[in-house]
C-alpha cells in the first residue's frame, strides 16, 4: 500500500508540476469591506470559485497565472499571480461608477442582486424617478417600464395595468408595497421626493412571494434611508408648474344659431305642449318661452324674433372659460437631510405641495414629514431601524362643475343650452333655468317661499366642499445576524389613515333652497311649514383605515466549496386591515354655531311642485360600513447558484384569509413559482468578447387574486330603511356557491439580458404567457331560477406578450448622448365567459363603459355595425340586414349576433413604448421622451337627433356637416335631420363602423432640461451643487392615424390634458 | 446574547402562528354583508318591500281593455307595453321582463327563508318561527298566483290537467331545472301554501306590507273564485272579512286632490287595505292614458268613484297606493264583491244584493244612492260584475276576470281597439289571453313556450 501511495504522490506532483494553492481576500477599494460571493477564476478557464462571507478564496494556480476577479457593481479586475509574494493577498476591486442600472432589486421581502435573479424585475432608479415633475409618485412610472402602461380611454378600460389584465371582475390594480408592506391607501399621499427606487415585479418568480395579491403585478417602492459614513447632506428642491386653461372648444358642439333654429322647428311641431302642461313644471329654454309668449300674444312676433336673433350671438363656453376656469399652478417644495456615521444612517424630509387646479375653486395641498433611522450595533450583527411617515393633505372641490339642467323631456343633468348667459355685461350673476319653469318659480315667491332661482356664478362662490386626509405609517424592524449564514428579522408596521369629507351647502345655495322648497307645505291660511328647516345642509363622510402587519423571517446564505451558493428565506406574516366609513347629513345647519335641527325621516311628504308625488321623504344619508381583511400567511423562497453560472430558484406562499363564507379548507390557496437562469458569459466555451454579459432565464408559477364580493354561502346586504315601511331590509347578493375558488394567474416567462463591452449597448428581451384560471365571471341563468346571473369561477383569459428594453450609449466624452428604447407588445384574449350580452351591450359598452367580454376577443374591444352609406334620397343612414341594404334599424340592432358585428380591434393599445434620448454637455442635460401607442381603436361621438337634440340636450358639432341635399352623401357620413322620430336611427349611426377610428399615435410626451452648477466649474459656489431645471409635459402629438381634431386617447373627454411647463431649482449642501 | 435574541424570535413567530388561530380569520370582511342566519335577518329578507317582495306584474293592465291611449302617445311608450296594448304575438322583443323575473326572485327569497327557518337555533321562539314560515309561504303563493295570471292558461276544470302551468320552484338551489307542470298543479300548490300559511300567520299584521291570516284568507277567496269553487270562496271571504270588514266611505274623500286616497302604510291610512302590494306602472298619473269611454260612462251620476278615481279629463288617479303606482294587493272592497258574487252563484240572491248595496252605499253620494235589487241569478251577477269592473279598475284584476268569465256566454266580451286605422280585436278564449314566456327564459331553461 505505502509504496503505491508514494508513487501516486510523486506522479501527481509531477502532473501538477508548479501548482500551488493560492489564497487571497477580495475587498472593496472604497472602504475595504469584504466582498462575499465574488467570482475568482483563471482566465480562459470555465470554472472558478466564489469568495466566502469574509471575502476569502483559495485556488490552485501556477505562477504568472492571470486571475479574473469579478463582482457586481465593481470593475472586473485581472490579477497576475505572483507566488513569491507572502502574507495574505488582498485584492481590491474599485466600484463601477458607470453603472446605469442599480445592482439590486427589491421584492419587499429581500434584496436580490440582479445577477442572481431569475424573474422579471424592472428597476426604476432615482435619476429616472426624479426626471418628471409631478405631485404624485405613480405618474413618474409612465413610459419607464416595459409592460407597464397607464391606459387612457373609458371607464373600466382606464388605469394602470402591468402586462395586460388577467382578471375580469376582480380588482385590477397592481399591489403597491412601500417599505416592505402593502399599502392600501391613496398613492397621492406619498411624496415622490422621498422615493429612492421603485421595482416592478412582473412575472411569477418575482411576484408570487406576494401570493394572492400579486395577480396584477407588484410595485415595490423603497424610500430613502440615508447612507452609512456620509457627511450630513441637505437638499432643497422647489419647482412651479403652470398650465393654461383647458380648451373648452375641443369637443365640437352645435352652434347656438343651429340649436335655436332646431328649437323653433320643434316648437312648430308642437313638441313642447306636454312640457307646458307637465305636472313637474319642467323648465323651457328662453327661446321656447319667447315663442310661447309670441303665440299667446304677450309680446309681438317681431319682438320675439328680435330677441331670439339676439340670443344666437351668445356662446356659453365663453362664460365658462371666463368664470369657471383659470390657469393651473402647482408648487412643490421639498427639503431633505440625510447622512450617516459608522453605525447609523438617517434620513429626514419635509415636503409641501400646493396645487391650484384649472377649475376655479379646486385645489390640493399636502404636507409630508418623514424620519428614518437605522442603527447598527453589536459589531454590525444587529440592525435596528425605525421610520415614521406622516402626510396631511387637503383637497378643495369648490367648483361644482359646469351647470346642468333638466330638459323639457325630463332628461336630468343635461349641459346648459349653448346660448345661455351666466353673467350680464357688468359681470353680475344671471339666473338660468334648472329644474322648474321660471313662471312657476315667480309664482312661488308670491306665496312667501324663499328665492328659487339658480345662479351658477353665485353657486361657484357658495360651494364649500373639502376633503382632509391624514395618513401615517410607523415602521420598526430588527435584523439580527444569528450566525454568519443566518439572519433573523422581525418587521412591524402600523399604518393609519383618516379621510374626512365635509360638503356644506349653505342656506343660500340653490341645492338647499330647492330641497327646502320642494317639500314646503302650504296650509289653508297660506302659512308655510318646511319639513326641511332653514339653514344649510351639511354632508359629512368619515372614513379611514388602520392596518397592522407583523412579519418574522429567517434569511439564510451559505456557500460551499466556493462553488455552491444557497440563498433562502422563510417566514410568516400576519395582517389585520380594517376600514370604516360612515356618512351623515345635518339639516338646518348653522356653520357659525355648529348647530343643526332635527328632521322627520319617517313621514312621507307631498311635492310642492307635483301633487302626484306623494311618497317623498327627506333624504337620509346616515350610513356606516366596516370592512375587515385578515391574512395569515407563510412563505419561503430559495435560490441556488452553481459556480456563479447556473441559478435555480423556487418560491411558495400559503395565504389564508377571512374570505367570507368559504369553508375553512378553501380559505387558503398555495401559490408557488420555479425559475432557472444561466449566466452564459461565465461559461468556458463562451468566446463572444464583444458581449461580456449574456444571461438567459425562464420562470413558471402561479399568483392569485382575491375578490371579497363573492362567497360560497348565500350572502345578502343589509340596508337601513325600506322606502315604504322604513323597516330594515336585506337584499340577496348571491345565492350559495359551494364550489367557489380563488382566482389564479399562471405565468411563464422567458428572458434574455445582455451587455456589450463597456455597456455601450445593453438591454433585455422577454416573452411571457399568462393564463387567468378560475376567474370570477357570471353565468346567465333563466329568470325562473330567481336570479338572472350567477357569479362563480366561470371565466378565463389568456395574455401573451413581448417586451424589449434597449439602452445605448451613443456618444461618450464631453458631449454624451444616451438612448433608451422600450417596446411592449401585449395580446390578450378572453378564453371563457359564458354570460351572453345583447348586441347593444357589445356595441356601446365593450370598449370600457362596462365589462362586456366576448370569447376569443380582447377584454376591451371596439365593435360596430356595417355601414352602407347614406340614402341619396333623404340622407338616412343605411346598414345591412341579412346581407341586404336596410333601414330597419331596430331589426339590425336586435337581430345581430356577436358573429355579425364587426370587430374593429382592441380598445387598449397592444403595442406601446417609449424612446428616450438624453444629451449632456458640460453642465447641461436634456432628456426628451417620445411615447407611442399602436394598434388600437376608439369610437367618437356624433349627433344624436332623437334622444339627444330633440330631448333638449346639446347637439354635436357634426350637425354642421349633416346631409342636407341629394349629392351630399358623396362627402359626408353625418345623417340628415330626420323628419320624424325614427326609433333606432341614431343608435344605428352611433354604433356603426363609420364613427370608429384607429387610435394609433406617437407623442412628444415630455422634456427635461437642466443645468448643474458644480464647485468644479464655479469655485465660489456656496453650495455643493445647484441645479436649475425646466420640465415640459404633454407637449404634443407628433403623429396620429386619425386625421380629425380629437386626441385619440381623449376622444370622449371634455378636453385633453393641457400642456404644462415647470421650472425648478435643486440645491444641495 | 445571540441565543437570547434567537429564542425571542422563535417565541414571537410561534405567537404569530398560534395565538390568533381560528377566530382571527372568522371576522366578516364587510359588516353589512351577511349570511342570513338569525330570525331578524330572515325577516329582513321578506321586509324588502319596495325593491322585491311587494310588487306584481303590470303588462296585463295594458291588454285588459280598461284603458285607451292615442296612437301618437302609444308610439312613444316602451316597446313591451306597446306590444301588450296591441295584443301582438311577440310581446317581449327578446328583452327580459320583470313580470316574469320579479316573481321568481320573490320565490327565491321565500325559499331561502323557508330553508333558513329549518336551520334556526332552538333558542328562537317557536311562535315567531311559525309566523315567519307563514309569511314566506304567503309570499310564495302570491308570486305563483301572479305568474299564473299572465303566463299560463286560465283555470278551467276541463283543461286544467292538460295545459301547462308555470315552473314551481320549491328550493333555493338555483341550478335546479325548471319544469312546467299542469295548470291544476300550479293552483294546487298555491292553495297548499295558503292553507298552511293561514294557520301560522297572526290575524292582523302590524305593518301593512307583511302578510296576515286575513290576507291569506283573502287571497284564498280570490283563488277559489277563479277555480269556480264558490263555496270555499265564500267561506274564506267571510273569514277574512271577520278580521277586517271596514269600508272607506268615498264621500269623505277630497276628490279634488291629485290622489284622494290616503297613504296605506301610515297608521291613519286606508282601512280597506289588508295587504299592500304595488304594481309599478304609473298608469294612474300619466295623462296619456284614458279610461275606456264605455267604462267611464258607466259610472253613474252621484257615483263618487267618478271623481275620486278620475281627473276631469278621464285620466285615472285614484290608486289605493296613495301615490303614483297602481295597487296590486288585497283590500276589503274586493272581498265584499267576492262575497256578493259567491252568494249569488250559490242561490242566495237577496243576501248577495244586500252585500252589494253595502258596498255601493260607501261609493255613492247619499242622495244619489238607490239600492239595487233583482230576482234572478243572471240579473244579480250582471249587477255585481258591473260593480266589480267599476270598483276594481287598475288593480291588475280585470285580466283575470276576463279569463274566468269569457267561457260563460252570458258574460263573454270581445275587446276591440283601433291603431293606425287598423281594427284589432281580442276574442274570448283567444290564445293571446296567455302571454308568451319571455324569450330569454326559454333560451336558458328550455321550457316549452305558450301557443299564441
Amino acid at each position: 500500500m505505502k509504496p503505491f501511495l508514494f508513487i501516486a504522490m510523486l506522479l501527481s506532483s509531477l502532473i501538477a508540476h508548479g501548482q500551488h494553492r493560492f489564497t487571497g481576500k477580495v475587498v472593496s477599494a472604497t472602504d475595504s469591506t469584504a466582498l462575499p460571493g465574488a467570482v475568482v477564476k483563471l482566465k480562459d478557464q470555465s470554472s472558478g470559485v466564489t469568495t466566502d462571507e469574509n471575502g476569502h478564496f483559495a485556488l490552485n494556480v501556477v505562477d504568472k497565472n492571470q486571475l479574473v476577479i469579478s463582482y457586481i457593481g465593481f470593475v472586473t479586475l485581472q490579477y497576475s499571480v505572483n507566488l513569491s509574494a507572502s502574507g495574505l493577498i488582498v485584492i481590491a476591486l474599485s466600484e463601477d461608477a458607470n453603472q446605469l442600472a442599480q445592482v439590486t432589486v427589491s421584492t419587499g421581502y429581500q434584496k436580490i442582486p440582479r445577477e442572481r435573479a431569475t424573474g422579471s424585475f424592472a428597476n426604476v432608479d432615482l435619476t429616472l424617478i426624479s426626471r418628471r415633475v409631478s405631485t404624485s409618485v405613480m405618474d413618474r412610472l409612465e413610459d419607464t417600464v416595459p409592460g407597464l402602461i397607464f391606459n387612457k380611454g373609458k371607464g373600466a378600460a382606464q388605469g394602470l395595468v402591468i402586462r395586460g389584465q388577467s382578471t375580469i371582475n376582480s380588482g385590477t390594480s397592481p399591489l403597491i408595497v412601500i417599505d416592505n408592506f402593502p399599502y392600501e391607501g391613496d398613492p397621492s399621499t406619498i411624496n415622490p421626493n422621498d422615493v429612492e427606487s421603485i421595482t416592478v415585479l412582473k412575472d411569477a418568480a418575482a411576484a408570487s412571494i406576494w401570493g394572492s395579491r400579486a395577480g396584477n403585478g407588484v410595485i415595490v417602492i423603497t424610500t430613502k434611508k440615508g447612507s452609512f459614513k456620509q457627511a450630513p447632506k441637505i437638499t432643497f428642491n422647489s419647482n412651479v408648474t403652470t398650465g393654461k386653461r383647458p380648451d373648452l372648444y375641443y369637443q365640437p358642439i352645435m352652434s347656438s344659431s343651429d340649436f335655436i333654429e332646431n328649437e323653433k322647428a320643434m316648437f312648430a311641431k308642437g313638441r313642447y305642449i306636454n312640457a307646458e302642461n307637465s305636472y313637474n313644471k319642467l323648465p323651457l329654454t328662453p327661446v321656447i318661452e319667447l315663442l310661447i309668449a309670441s303665440r299667446d300674444g304677450s309680446i309681438s312676433p317681431q319682438e320675439a324674433d328680435n330677441q331670439i336673433e339676439q340670443l344666437k350671438q351668445y356662446d356659453v363656453r365663453r362664460d365658462y372659460q371666463k368664470y369657471f376656469y383659470q390657469p393651473a399652478v402647482n408648487q412643490q417644495y421639498a427639503f431633505q437631510l440625510q447622512g450617516g456615521s459608522d453605525h447609523n444612517r438617517y434620513f429626514a424630509s419635509a415636503g409641501y405641495d400646493h396645487n391650484r387646479n384649472s377649475e376655479i375653486g379646486n385645489g390640493f395641498s399636502r404636507y409630508t414629514l418623514s424620519m428614518s433611522n437605522t442603527y447598527s450595533m453589536l459589531s454590525n450583527k444587529l440592525d435596528l431601524s425605525t421610520s415614521l411617515y406622516y402626510t396631511e393633505s387637503r383637497t378643495n372641490q369648490n367648483n361644482p362643475g359646469l351647470p346642468t339642467y333638466t330638459t323639457f323631456r325630463n332628461s336630468r343633468g343635461a349641459a346648459l343650452y349653448p346660448y345661455a348667459r351666466l353673467a350680464d355685461d357688468q359681470g353680475n350673476p344671471l339666473s338660468v333655468i334648472n329644474q322648474y319653469r321660471p313662471s312657476f318659480l315667480e309664482s312661488t315667491s308670491g306665496q312667501g317661499l324663499p328665492d328659487w332661482q339658480y345662479r351658477p356664478l353665485e353657486e361657484l362662490k357658495l360651494a364649500d366642499n373639502v376633503t382632509r386626509n391624514t395618513d401615517y405609517r410607523v415602521n420598526a424592524g430588527m435584523h439580527y445576524k444569528v450566525k454568519p449564514f443566518l439572519t433573523a428579522e422581525l418587521l412591524y408596521q402600523y399604518s393609519r389613515n383618516t379621510t374626512q369629507n365635509r360638503n356644506l351647502r349653505s342656506g343660500q345655495s340653490y341645492y338647499t333652497r330647492n330641497e327646502i322648497n320642494q317639500l314646503t307645505i302650504v296650509s289653508a291660511d297660506g302659512s308655510l311649514t318646511t319639513p326641511i328647516p332653514a339653514g344649510g345642509i351639511l354632508d359629512k363622510s368619515d372614513g379611514g383605515f388602520y392596518a397592522q402587519n407583523l412579519r418574522a423571517q429567517l434569511d439564510f446564505h451559505q456557500s460551499w466549496h466556493q462553488k455552491h451558493d444557497l440563498n433562502a428565506i422563510i417566514g410568516s406574516e400576519i395582517r389585520d386591515f380594517q376600514q370604516t366609513l360612515s356618512t351623515s347629513r345635518l339639516y338646518g345647519y348653522d356653520d357659525e354655531h355648529a348647530t343643526s335641527k332635527p328632521v322627520d325621516y319617517v313621514s312621507p311628504f307631498t311635492s310642492f311642485v307635483n301633487p302626484y308625488l306623494t311618497n317623498l321623504r327627506i333624504t337620509n344619508k346616515d350610513a356606516q360600513n366596516v370592512l375587515t381583511d385578515r391574512y395569515l400567511s407563510y412563505y419561503a423562497n430559495a435560490a441556488y447558484t452553481l459556480s456563479g453560472k447556473y441559478i435555480l430558484s423556487a418560491s411558495g406562499r400559503l395565504d389564508q384569509s377571512n374570505l367570507f363564507g368559504v369553508k375553512a379548507n378553501q380559505r387558503g390557496v398555495p401559490l408557488y413559482s420555479a425559475g432557472a437562469a444561466w449566466n452564459l458569459h461565465q461559461e468556458k466555451f463562451y468566446k463572444i468578447s464583444w458581449l461580456p454579459y449574456l444571461k438567459l432565464r425562464a420562470t413558471f408559477g402561479f399568483s392569485g387574486n382575491s375578490n371579497k364580493n363573492v362567497s360560497a354561502y348565500t350572502t345578502a346586504s343589509y340596508s337601513a330603511a325600506d322606502f315604504y315601511t322604513r323597516l330594515p331590509y336585506a337584499t340577496v347578493s348571491n345565492p350559495p356557491n359551494p364550489d367557489l375558488r380563488w382566482e389564479r394567474v399562471k405565468t411563464i416567462n422567458a428572458g434574455l439580458d445582455f451587455e456589450t463591452r463597456n455597456r455601450i449597448f445593453s438591454g433585455s428581451i422577454e416573452y411571457y404567457h399568462k393564463k387567468g384560471i378560475d376567474l370570477i365571471g357570471t353565468l346567465p341563468f333563466p329568470g325562473s331560477s330567481g336570479i338572472k346571473t350567477f357569479t362563480g369561477n366561470y371565466a378565463g383569459t389568456k395574455t401573451s406578450g413581448l417586451e424589449l428594453s434597449l439602452n445605448s450609449k451613443n456618444v461618450q466624452g464631453v458631449f454624451q448622448w444616451n438612448t433608451n428604447f422600450l417596446l411592449s407588445v401585449v395580446k390578450d384574449r378572453v378564453t371563457r365567459y359564458d354570460a351572453r350580452f345583447s348586441p347593444t351591450d357589445y356595441l356601446t359598452a365593450a370598449d370600457g363603459l362596462g365589462i362586456v367580454p366576448m370569447k376569443q376577443r380582447p377584454l376591451f374591444s371596439v365593435y360596430s355595425l356595417r355601414w352602407a352609406g347614406l340614402d341619396p334620397a333623404n340622407g338616412d343612414p343605411q346598414g345591412y340586414l341579412n346581407g341586404e341594404i336596410s333601414k330597419d334599424y331596430i331589426g339590425i340592432i336586435t337581430t345581430a349576433k356577436p358573429a355579425d358585428l364587426i370587430y374593429n380591434g382592441p380598445a387598449r393599445p397592444p403595442v406601446f413604448g417609449a424612446l428616450r434620448n438624453t444629451f449632456s454637455w458640460k453642465g447641461f442635460s436634456l432628456s426628451v421622451s417620445i411615447s407611442y401607442r399602436l394598434g388600437y381603436y376608439f369610437r367618437r361621438k356624433s349627433i344624436d337627433y332623437v334622444y339627444g337634440l330633440n330631448y333638449g340636450q346639446n347637439g354635436h358639432g357634426d350637425y354642421a356637416s349633416r346631409w342636407q341635399k341629394p349629392g351630399d352623401e358623396m362627402f359626408t357620413t353625418v345623417p340628415s335631420a330626420p323628419l320624424s322620430d325614427i326609433d333606432g336611427r341614431d343608435s344605428f349611426y352611433e354604433q356603426s363602423e363609420v364613427l370608429v377610428h384607429k387610435a394609433d399615435n406617437i407623442r412628444l410626451q415630455d422634456l427635461n432640461l437642466s443645468y448643474d452648477f458644480t464647485r468644479s466649474l464655479f469655485k465660489k459656489l456656496p453650495v455643493g451643487n445647484l441645479r436649475i431645471y425646466l420640465y415640459a409635459n404633454n407637449i404634443g402629438i407628433l403623429w396620429k392615424s386619425y386625421k380629425g381634431g380629437l386626441d385619440p386617447d381623449y376622444a370622449t373627454s371634455n378636453f385633453p390634458p393641457v400642456r404644462t411647463v415647470a421650472a425648478g431649482v435643486q440645491i444641495s449642501f | 446574547m445571540r441565543t437570547f435574541f434567537f429564542i425571542a424570535y422563535l417565541l414571537i413567530t410561534s405567537l404569530l402562528v398560534t395565538s390568533c388561530g381560528d377566530n382571527f380569520l372568522d371576522e366578516r370582511p364587510e359588516k353589512s354583508l351577511l349570511v342570513p342566519t338569525t330570525l331578524p335577518e330572515l325577516q329582513a329578507l321578506l321586509d324588502n318591500a319596495s325593491d322585491v317582495m311587494n310588487q306584481g306584474p303590470v303588462l296585463n293592465q295594458f291588454s285588459d281593455g280598461d284603458f285607451t291611449i292615442s296612437d301618437a302617445d302609444l308610439d312613444i311608450q316602451p316597446v313591451q307595453i306597446r306590444n301588450a296594448y296591441l295584443w301582438e304575438k311577440q310581446i317581449f322583443n327578446q328583452e327580459p321582463s320583470s313580470d316574469w323575473d320579479l316573481p321568481y326572485q320573490q320565490i327565491l327569497y321565500t325559499n331561502i327563508v323557508l330553508e333558513g327557518i329549518e336551520k334556526l337555533p332552538a333558542s328562537e321562539p317557536e311562535k315567531l318561527r311559525q309566523q315567519l314560515r307563514g309569511a314566506a309561504l304567503f309570499f310564495r303563493a302570491m308570486a305563483f298566483y301572479n305568474l299564473a295570471q299572465q303566463f299560463c292558461a286560465p283555470f278551467e276544470q276541463a283543461t286544467a290537467d292538460n295545459l301547462a302551468g308555470i315552473p314551481l320552484r320549491l328550493t333555493s338551489n338555483v341550478t335546479d331545472v325548471s319544469v312546467r307542470g299542469t295548470v291544476r298543479q300550479t293552483y294546487q300548490q298555491i292553495l297548499r301554501d295558503l292553507l298552511t300559511a293561514k294557520d301560522l300567520l297572526p290575524a292582523k299584521a302590524t305593518v301593512v306590507t307583511r302578510p296576515s291570516a286575513a290576507a291569506a284568507q283573502a287571497l284564498l277567496a280570490r283563488v277559489y273564485l277563479i277555480m269556480q269553487d264558490y263555496n270555499n270562496a265564500l267561506a274564506y271571504a267571510l273569514a277574512s272579512l271577520e278580521n277586517n270588514a271596514r269600508l272607506l266611505d268615498y264621500n269623505t274623500l277630497a276628490d279634488s286632490l291629485a290622489n284622494p286616497f290616503p297613504l296605506p302604510y301610515i297608521s291613519s291610512g286606508n282601512p280597506e287595505i289588508i295587504f299592500f302590494s304595488a304594481l309599478n306602472t304609473s298608469l294612474n298619473s300619466d295623462p296619456a292614458y284614458y279610461a275606456d269611454s264605455v267604462l267611464y260612462d258607466s259610472y253613474e251620476e252621484g257615483d263618487q268613484r267618478k271623481t275620486c278615481f278620475f281627473t276631469d279629463q278621464g285620466n285615472y288617479k285614484g290608486s289605493y297606493t296613495g301615490g303614483s303606482f297602481c295597487f296590486g294587493g288585497l283590500a276589503s272592497d274586493e272581498l265584499y264583491l267576492i262575497k256578493a258574487e259567491t252568494l249569488a252563484r250559490t242561490g242566495q240572491i237577496p243576501q248577495a244584493m244586500q252585500v252589494l248595496n253595502q258596498l255601493r252605499r260607501m261609493r255613492y253620494a247619499p242622495k244619489s244612492f238607490n239600492p239595487l235589487s233583482t230576482e234572478t241569478e243572471a240579473g244579480a251577477l250582471r249587477a255585481i260584475l258591473s260593480e266589480r269592473r267599476k270598483q276594481l279598475i287598475a288593480r291588475g284584476l280585470r285580466w283575470t276576470d276576463l279569463r274566468r268569465l269569457n267561457p260563460d256566454s252570458r258574460f263573454a266580451m270581445k275587446l276591440q281597439r283601433t291603431y293606425q286605422a287598423r281594427a284589432l280585436e281580442l276574442k274570448p278564449g283567444d290564445n293571446k289571453y296567455t302571454f308568451p314566456i319571455p324569450e330569454d327564459e326559454i333560451a336558458y331553461s328550455g321550457i316549452p313556450q305558450n301557443p299564441r
